[in-house]
């Protein structure tokens, strides 16, 4: 995608030359109206393009990333908050005291998005995992608090390591879930040209080969 | 330095600004970044329309005659 979008940003400048921005040329045949509408749309929707390949291409090491910083940075937080394991089925702190207790640990304003129970892959055996997250720009970039699911306690917090947080901030660049009903019909806009830019692109391509057939069959001909 | 390439170029960091920035901002500021993320549509549609424009008014020229005028 990325690569379509740099190479055809390289092709639009001949034909920028020839034809003026939001120029359509009717009635001098399919090709030619195709091929500006290709052109017009693919530079309109660019920046829009842009943004979502390269976070599409991010978002597509969540799955990896998510695994390196379990094994790595968590195992170590595993390591050294260890203690003897609760019942995972019923921890003696129950989860309106882990919530008080993970946002008595946050910055004021902030609030809980998600509790892991103990005995999981990202919690340890006593400890529950919660993340915490504030508003605008701090809601995606969550902290860890562990809370000792014995005690109540707070042994630590901990920030996402930076390739975490870029994936956590590709997701909603991505899918444009931020900012409401006015992003959303901006995305759907984009998203049904760039589905027509494929698609008429793909026209093109076929319609130029059909065309060097045509002429190489006619040369055999004559020949 | 290509113009035209340059202008598409502009457009498409304009609009990259706005989405990062409507991540960023919020009340107002939020319109005004989504004006920006939009913008080369905006300014897309606008260019088709005054080329229609200025096409309809040319093909309305072409049909008048001077009897018409008279």
């Amino acid at each position: 995608m990325l690569v379509s979008l740099l190479s055809g940003l390289v092709v639009y400048a001949p034909h920028a030359r020839r034809v003026a921005f939001g120029a359509l040329r009717k009635g001098r045949g399919p090709r030619l109206l195709q091929l500006d509408l290709h052109n017009f749309i693919g530079a309109v929707v660019l920046g829009w393009a842009l943004v979502v390949t390269l976070t599409g291409f991010l978002l597509g090491f969540g799955t990896l990333a998510t695994g390196m910083w379990a094994q790595g940075e968590l195992a170590r937080v595993q390591a050294v908050h260890g203690g003897a394991p609760v019942d995972a089925r019923r921890p003696p702190i129950d989860v309106d005291a882990v919530h008080r207790a993970a946002l008595s640990a946050a910055p004021e304003g902030w609030h809980v998005t998600s509790i892991i129970w103990p005995g999981t892959d990202y919690s340890t055996g006593r400890h529950y995992t919660v993340l915490v997250g504030g508003s605008g720009l701090d809601e995606r970039l969550v902290r860890v608090v562990l809370v000792d699911a014995e005690t109540g306690a707070i042994p630590g917090t901990a920030q996402l390591p930076w390739y975490l947080k870029a994936i956590t901030l590709s997701e909603p660049l991505h899918f444009g879930d931020y900012g409401g009903l006015p992003l959303k019909l901006l995305w759907t806009a984009c998203t049904w040209l760039t589905l027509f830019i494929t698609g008429n692109g793909a026209w093109l391509w076929w319609d130029r080969r059909r065309q060097r057939l045509r002429r190489l069959v006619s040369a055999e001909e004559l020949a | 330095m290509n113009w035209p390439l340059m202008r598409i170029t502009l457009l498409a960091l304009v609009s990259i600004l706005g989405i990062g920035g409507m991540l960023l901002a919020d009340g107002i500021w939020d319109w005004l970044f989504l004006g920006l993320a939009a913008l080369p549509l905006l300014l897309g549609a606008a260019m088709l329309l005054v080329r229609r424009l200025k096409a309809s008014i040319r093909d309305w020229c072409d049909t008048q005659t001077v009897a018409d005028w008279e």
